[in-house]
């Protein structure tokens, strides 16, 4: 730490930046964002698998059904994740009884926010299928699932893959909040760098920067695809 | 063939079907003509299941298929409902063919999926089918790339796959452009010719006149008149029905 005498003693109008430390703390934030993807898959693969559940019931003919999943969605929607991961994380087992781990708490925390955002990317995807469509899988004879998975569920995709995209990239990005309860994500490992040498702002813009590299490239793949399927849909 | 007893339909507040009687014999082709919002092509989702009656009766080959008494009471459905909506097929206006598949795909989905018939055999049928539709070489195209005229005509193949013994056809040529409309009329007269059960709802009275066994119209939610179509058009009984003619005819 030194070195950092000379830009002390030039006064703070000059600032003195440590650009490398990012790579000399590299395994720490490597182990961090290894985390961080882990999380983000295993919370995208079941978020996205729920998701159609989650359509499913908001578009269910029982107003009970359709009701309380509508519920379930707008307070997941309506509420900060910060406060839904603390809420699984701690009050749960206060109010409840109920103890997840750590671990756990987090996964299904996330999952149930993320669902709630799948669940009306699919519903808006369904909805927009020519309702003919629908009718002439009925009068072929199609079951209420072979329908959803031969005719429904493979154009509802296609059309809603670029929103899914872009709220995976959110996602991806809100993982970055269970840095809070403790979980060694890139976040939280990035903070341990940074109060360890004094230096937050380079290391967290060297996280954000982290964070950017994996985000950008999906964006841009999103992008892409968007403009295809303006193409294939025309 | 086809009964239809008293139905009743309303949409809201709209009575869309207003104690509706007819019937269809076997082989009969019946064209339904009459103005838009005249509940044509009610009647016919009604026919098929789509949509259900407020009151009335539905009977396909004399059996019970749909019937509702009426006041808000459910619809009840005949024993043999999934065998007997079977022996339908429909066509739309458009938008029929699934995108995302291939032609033979779509002609095959139905086959393979509900009837569990083997993939190979109904392969074999599905060419046959394509090629009475003058779509062989269309075969493994997707939708996209055919013309609106192709896909009905691909559509009819596909509804023709399940072996139906009625066929209905709702505005098949409405969403064309006009160079096409022949193509698919076309493959429906030689459906026509070949003994189908036909019930269909058109706009084309040079189709109606031509194939039709008995013409059917249409007004406000009741059948007005029906009748050959040389009675229809050349000779109607009823006031709306000569001036609905005389309207569509004016240009021919």
């Amino acid at each position: 730490m030194s070195e950092m005498a000379p830009a002390i003693a030039f006064g703070a109008a000059v600032p003195y930046f440590e650009w490398d430390l990012a790579f000399r703390y590299n395994r720490l934030l490597l182990q961090g964002l290894r985390t961080t993807l882990e999380i983000s898959v295993v919370i995208m693969a079941l978020g996205l698998v729920l998701g159609i559940f989650v359509a499913a019931g908001r578009l269910s003919k029982n107003p009970l059904i359709s009701r309380s999943v509508a519920a379930y969605i707008e307070l997941f929607r309506g509420t900060p994740a910060l406060v839904q991961l603390v809420w699984f994380y701690y009050c749960l087992p206060i109010f409840l009884g109920v103890s997840l781990p750590g671990y756990t708490a987090i996964v299904v925390a996330l999952t149930l926010n993320v669902s709630a955002f799948y669940g009306e990317a699919y519903r808006s995807g369904i909805q927009a299928l020519p309702k003919d469509q629908i009718d002439s899988a009925d009068v072929l004879g199609l079951s209420y699932f072979q329908r959803l998975r031969y005719v429904v569920a493979p154009q509802a995709f296609r059309i809603v893959i670029p929103v899914l995209l872009s709220l995976s990239i959110s996602l991806f990005k809100d993982t970055s909040l269970v840095s809070t309860l403790g979980v060694g994500d890139l976040m939280y490992e990035g903070r341990v760098v940074a109060t360890q040498t004094y230096r937050p702002i380079e290391i967290l813009t060297s996280v954000a920067a982290i964070y950017f590299l994996i985000a950008f490239p999906v964006s841009l793949l999103t992008r892409r695809l968007e403009l295809r399927m303006a193409r294939a849909y025309r | 063939m086809i009964g239809v007893r008293n139905v009743c339909k309303r949409f809201g507040s709209v009575e869309v079907l207003r104690d509706v009687c007819f019937e269809v014999q076997p082989s009969e082709k019946v064209v339904i003509i009459g103005p838009s919002g005249s509940g044509k092509s009610t009647l016919l989702r009604l026919l098929i299941a789509l949509e259900e009656p407020d009151r009335g009766e539905i009977l396909i080959e004399g059996q019970p298929f749909v019937c509702c008494d009426g006041d808000g009471r459910p619809v009840k459905r005949g024993k043999g409902f999934r065998e007997l909506r079977s022996q339908m097929g429909m066509v739309f206006q458009q938008f029929s063919l699934f995108p995302h598949m291939t032609v033979i795909r779509n002609l095959l989905l139905a086959p393979t999926k509900v009837q569990g018939v083997d993939a190979l055999e109904a392969r074999r049928k599905a060419l046959v089918l394509l090629e009475k539709v003058g779509l062989k070489d269309k075969a493994d195209a997707h939708p996209e790339k055919l013309s609106g005229g192709q896909k009905q005509r691909a559509s009819i193949a596909r509804a023709l796959m399940m072996e139906p013994k009625i066929m209905l056809f709702d505005e098949v040529t409405s969403a064309l452009d006009p160079e096409l409309i022949h193509e698919v009329l076309d493959v429906m007269q030689r459906l026509a010719a070949e003994g189908m059960t036909m019930v269909v709802v058109t706009h084309e009275m040079g189709f109606a006149s031509k194939v039709a066994d008995r013409v059917i119209f249409m007004d406000q939610g009741r059948i007005v008149e029906e009748g050959p179509p040389a009675q229809i058009f050349r000779n109607p009984k009823e006031k709306r029905t000569e001036a609905f003619i005389n309207a569509v005819m004016t240009h021919i």
